[in-house]
């Protein structure tokens, strides 16, 4: 074991992500908040008649989101350090990856997220230097428009 | 469930890559990767239960990387204690941000949230005390007694460089490539690398 050099900060993201999925995942599941919230999800028009507060679900859930991005803002900042330009691809990025898990799986979302991230990453490494961030916006806009039933966005197509 | 066994694999790849390759680059992308793609779930909460696409979830990472550098670098306060106090205090900006866009819906909701990532690109490379577009230093290691300090440096210094114009040539390890601009701004945050958490 003592030649299992463990990356401390790899288990402690590792460790947060598990912590957090299992939380949500246990409030969706056996909570009465988190069927409401699941409930303006589906269909926001039938969750209103049946008496939910969709605002306040709104409210929560903008909270949350936001909690956990300044969660993982912290881990990540040890590690990789944090410039006013870390976060800026990740509104375009990410809203792609969150289409690819249909916007309600969100663990389909982050294996979406994660593939694009390392594809991004290795692109700029291994294979196109100058173009990598190039080359996955390609990648991603042929994806959206090759497929994009799979994607999410079957709703946005017409005819 | 489907969703379930993402997250699932997305684990158990996870605890594989982080055991075997985690002192290596691959290592170290999939563990940006993976706090980023955490986010990107949370964006897809937000989208998928609250039908509104919203586009400020990098503004609160910056939140909780800041204010976590701030409190650490200006008042010297551990890490291990700043980040409670951000994590309150982002939830409390995050209500009082959320009770004003959340009125808005649809477009006007979209592109109201998609000028805060701008406004604070704008403002956080502006602020000379907050680093400019350098950034702010490092905050040290959340762990106690972690000794992960150099591998941190040289992931600061390749995130730098990808910023100052020269792309990555990851062939070469990171934190062991020759001098430049790169190298002189990670041994300026990394000089300020504390090992107080």
């Amino acid at each position: 074991l003592s030649s299992l050099h463990l990356e401390r900060a790899g288990v402690l993201v590792l460790a947060c992500a598990v912590i957090c999925g299992t939380m949500f995942w246990l409030y969706i599941r056996y909570t009465l908040g988190g069927k409401a919230m699941e409930a303006c999800g589906e269909n926001p028009f039938g969750a209103r008649i049946a008496g939910i507060d969709i605002r306040r679900y709104r409210r929560i859930i903008f909270t949350g989101t936001a909690v956990l991005a300044a969660v993982f803002g912290i881990i990540e900042s040890p590690i990789t350090g944090y410039t006013y330009l870390s976060g800026a691809t990740i509104s375009l990025t990410g809203f792609i990856a969150a289409a690819y898990g249909g916007f309600r799986k969100p663990g389909r979302a982050l294996l979406a997220g994660l593939v694009i991230g390392m594809v991004e990453a290795l692109l700029g490494g291994y294979v196109v230097a100058e173009y990598g961030d190039t080359v996955l916006y390609a990648i991603l806009a042929a994806l959206v428009l090759g497929w994009p039933r799979a994607l999410g966005f079957g709703s946005a197509v017409s005819g | 469930m489907r969703s379930i066994r993402s997250a699932g694999l997305v684990v158990v790849v996870g605890v594989v890559v982080v055991l075997v390759f985690g002192q290596q680059y691959v290592g170290s992308v999939f563990v940006l990767a993976l706090s980023y793609g955490i986010v990107t779930a949370g964006m897809a909460v937000q989208i998928g239960f609250s039908q509104q696409v919203v586009f400020s979830q990098c503004v609160f990472m910056a939140f909780g990387a800041y204010g976590v550098a701030m409190l650490n670098t200006h008042f010297s306060m551990p890490s291990l204690l700043a980040t409670p106090v951000v994590m309150v205090a982002s939830g409390l900006a995050a209500l009082l941000l959320g009770s004003i866009v959340t009125r808005a819906s649809g477009l006007a909701l979209a592109v109201a949230t998609l000028m805060l990532p701008l406004i604070a690109t704008g403002y956080i490379s502006s602020a000379g005390y907050l680093g400019g577009s350098v950034g702010a230093p490092l905050t040290g290691n959340l762990w106690p007694g972690s000794d992960t300090g150099q591998a941190d440096r040289g992931r600061a210094e390749t995130v730098l460089r990808r910023h100052e114009g020269g792309r990555l040539h990851q062939r070469e390890p990171a934190g062991q490539q020759p001098g430049g601009l790169g190298r002189q701004a990670g041994d300026q945050l990394g000089g300020d690398q504390r090992g107080d958490a």
